[in-house]
């Protein structure tokens, strides 16, 4: 029979290996927030000219827009980067004064031959007559939400001007997608996305900690899902600072599978230990782990690799617009894997015997 | 009748409900067999393309608006947007991390960012139109009877005196919104309402008529009455619809554009088709190992995989779920974690076989014995999938949806259709043999 437990410490020192240097990366600075976090417009276009992204950049920082960044992507389009589009405040103002259009202007016709009939018909319909309640109209008050007139109307909107400015300068335009994201909604999904990932973890930590009476399940199981978040993010610093991947907010939701995963892992060896100390009383806790971790092992690897098949199809012929999402999820569910057999149960085999260590010298000093 | 009795039937008519559900009406022109409208399978912006635009609502001199203020611009936008799109636009109110209310506009199946932009962002325009007494139906553009000359504009919402607008019942008892309008409307007003005594005098917001109520008597001076209808009768506009048209013709906060995010259809539906394709593969993919690994029981956890992929996507269209990028690849992934729960109960079925089991007592040992497993992992799932549904953002949430199905559905498929299929299959003198089962010694 394989000892797996026996070799554990090499099992964390490949962890650290893989951990570390994504670890280093997050410290450079190499996660790359895409505009989801950071604020920001991304749009792709093309025009009728076929300008080069080194032209549309000119005209865009002559344009006043110094910060655009401006790519060739697939099809023949541009992609333009710029800060978040900055839009007027609308709404809220008291109605402006009588203001018709003059087409529209009101004119007081001559009335025709009134027709007088006999009112009162109760009608489902809707009607209008004179009031009867003689409520006295207020004069007009000032409305209280009443404040400094902003600009009355806005010619067509921010975007509308930029892409009239550039396509009287390189023709029509297509656009195929745009995405403006203000700072505010940008930075508080950093936080959100923080503490979703942490109450989740801990809710795990609890159901473990109950199903199985005892906290070193649960600590174990999330020792090796912190495990995969670091491998994961640390992939994407790695990825970010070499090739400018960035991360977007289904990053967050990526997390998210990857964690229910690797738990989904690691509770199917605990069941297995749960199971195993009560048929193997006598065996010592590392034996019954090393039993369990075997005897487990082909549905671990078996699950794991239709999950991956299934990710894998995603990734190579799923939209662009999600393989960081797909990405992120293979690199995890694959650490998912290794990390519930190989830090997981490790962590129990390494913590009994820590604690047995202590009690032994404890009743020795006695 | 024991379940091990009804089982077969029940999961056969789930599948025939579920078939029943998921064929699509519309795009084939199949007649037969209706459904309500309300289900259909709903696609997120993403892959139908659109506008999506998030208003942020702002404070005014310091005051932050009401709830009901920005429920009312919420319902004005979306009064304004409906129409405009392939289906129906959806407008929500949300709050955001630092508090502020925001009012999220989606608009599926557009194109034309500026035309959503604009009306999500025009102060709202009232008319009383002149139609010569006609009654003029619901709906039609105020801009076209104009144009053709059906109608002329008497005056607009403007001549509504600021704080008049109250809720009102007439003498006749009937429920409606009385207001007093500007000395000048009101000349107009009285010219016209003598003139077309017992006949309509219909009012247009936002270009479109909305009601033509009946002139009952000249009104000139004092309050104008609209009444909608005796109370308790269904009525072809609310009272509350026509004080909010009324009073808050135009929005009633202030707002600024936070986010746009626009795809075009085609790029939406480029992306629907990948994700498809992918979708095929993947399951045939997992359809290929589980037969190619487990043979005979690989081929009814095959099965089982079906029926989970008939009911999940009939669930969808049932509630109905609207299906994001991430939701379709959450679909997409969830059929490859579907068979963890097959996996877990073949392999323990394989363990005891090998221990000396013979195949009825090892099957239902590997049901028996992997239930527990099965069990922590899916509720651990679903704690996780409550967690995010309570919390997250709408994305998330639909995320969170997809997941939660799934983890449901696939414990019944894999547990109960695997469980029925398997005891069906070993009744019969072919469905023991015990090299179709691939188990290695």
């Amino acid at each position: 029979m394989y000892d797996i437990v026996g070799k554990r410490r090499w099992y964390y020192l490949f962890s650290a290996l893989i951990t570390i240097p994504g670890l280093i990366f997050i410290a450079l600075g190499g996660l790359k927030p895409s505009i989801d976090f950071t604020g920001g417009t991304v749009w792709q276009v093309r025009f009728l000219d076929d300008p080069s992204a080194a032209d549309v950049q000119a005209a865009l920082v002559a344009l006043d827009h110094p910060e655009a960044i401006v790519e060739e992507v697939d099809g023949g389009f541009l992609e333009v980067h710029l800060e978040p589009i900055e839009f007027p405040i609308v709404g809220g103002i008291p109605t402006p004064a009588p203001t018709s259009s003059p087409s529209l202007a009101p004119s007081a016709m001559p009335s025709p031959s009134a027709t007088p009939a006999p009112s009162g018909s109760v009608s489902e319909s809707p009607s209008v007559t004179p009031s009867p309640t003689a409520t006295p109209s207020p004069t007009p008050t000032p409305a209280p939400e009443a404040s400094p007139p902003p600009p009355p109307t806005v010619e067509g909107t921010p975007i509308e001007e930029l892409v009239q400015e550039l396509e009287a300068q390189f023709g029509f335009s297509e656009t195929r997608s745009l995405d403006t994201v203000g700072a505010i909604i940008g930075s508080e999904l950093i936080r959100s996305s923080i503490i979703i990932l942490a109450v989740g973890e801990a809710f795990i930590l609890l159901y473990l900690w109950y199903r199985f009476r005892s906290i070193r399940f649960g600590a174990a199981a999330i020792v090796a899902l912190v495990h995969d978040v670091i491998v994961v993010v640390g992939a994407f610093a790695i990825l970010g600072y070499f090739f400018g991947v960035e991360f977007d907010a289904l990053f967050v939701t990526a997390l998210l599978t990857v964690i229910g995963f690797s738990v989904h892992d690691s509770i199917v060896v605990f069941d297995r230990i749960r199971e195993n100390r009560l048929r193997h009383a006598g065996e010592s806790f590392g034996a019954i782990v090393n039993h369990s971790i075997l005897q487990t092992m082909g549905r671990s690897i078996n699950t794991s690799l239709t999950v991956v098949a299934t990710t894998a199809a995603l990734l190579l012929l799923g939209p662009v617009t999600i393989q960081t999402f797909t990405l992120a999820l293979l690199i995890g569910i694959v650490s998912g894997t290794y990390s519930s057999i190989f830090n997981a149960s490790q962590i129990l085999v390494t913590w009994e015997e820590w604690s047995a260590k202590r009690k032994a010298r404890r009743s020795a000093t006695r | 009748m024991t379940w091990r009795r009804i089982a077969p039937w029940v999961i056969l008519a789930i599948t025939l409900l579920a078939l029943y559900i998921d064929i699509p009406r519309k795009s084939t022109g199949a007649t037969f067999l209706p459904l309500p409208d309300s289900v259909r399978t709903v696609l997120g912006l993403d892959l139908q393309g659109g506008i999506s635009v998030t208003l942020e609502v702002q404070a005014v001199s310091g005051e932050e608006p009401t709830p009901e203020r920005v429920e009312l611009a919420r319902t004005i936008i979306e009064r304004r947007v409906s129409g405009i799109g392939v289906t129906e636009p959806q407008v929500r109110t949300e709050v955001g991390a630092n508090g502020q209310a925001r009012i999220v506009v989606e608009v599926p199946g557009v194109s034309d960012r500026n035309q959503v932009l604009d009306l999500v962002g025009s102060t709202g325009q009232l008319f009383f139109v002149d139609s010569a007494g006609a009654e003029l139906q619901r709906g039609q553009s105020i801009i076209d009877l104009v144009a053709d000359g059906t109608v002329r504009i008497l005056f607009d919402g403007g001549e509504i005196q600021e704080g008049s607008v109250v809720p009102d019942t007439s003498q006749t008892g009937q429920l409606g919104v009385s207001f007093t309008i500007s000395p000048e409307a009101e000349a107009i007003w009285c010219d016209y309402t003598t003139a077309h005594q017992n006949a309509y005098g219909p009012i247009a917001l936002d270009g479109e008529i909305i009601t033509s109520p009946l002139i009952q008597q000249p009104i000139c001076g004092g309050r104008t009455i609209i009444t909608v209808g005796a109370p308790g009768t269904e009525t072809s506009v609310s009272q509350t619809t026509l004080y909010n048209q009324l009073r808050f013709g135009a929005l009633p906060v202030s707002l600024q554009v936070q986010e746009v995010t626009a795809i075009q259809p085609t790029l939406g539906r480029d992306f629907l088709n990948q994700a498809l394709i992918a979708g095929i593969v993947g399951l045939a993919l997992v359809l290929f190992f589980m037969i190619a690994n487990y043979r005979l029981p690989g081929v009814l956890a095959s099965l089982a995989l079906l029926f989970y992929t008939l009911v999940v996507y009939a669930v969808f269209r049932l509630v109905p779920v609207t299906l994001t990028l991430a939701g379709v690849a959450a679909f997409i992934l969830s059929i490859g974690m579907a068979v963890d729960a097959n996996i877990l109960i073949f392999e323990r079925m394989k363990e005891e076989i090998r221990a000396g089991k013979t195949l009825g007592p090892a099957i239902e040992a590997g049901f028996n014995r992997a239930w527990s497993s099965i069990l922590d992992s899916n509720v651990s799932s679903l704690l996780v999938a409550g967690w995010l549904f309570w919390q997250g953002s709408s994305v998330i949430r639909g995320f969170a949806l997809v997941l939660a199905i799934g983890v449901l559905v696939s414990m019944f498929s894999a547990v109960v259709v695997t469980r029925t299929l398997l005891r069906m299959v070993i009744h019969r003198e072919w469905g023991r043999r015990i090299e179709l089962y691939h188990v290695e010694r």
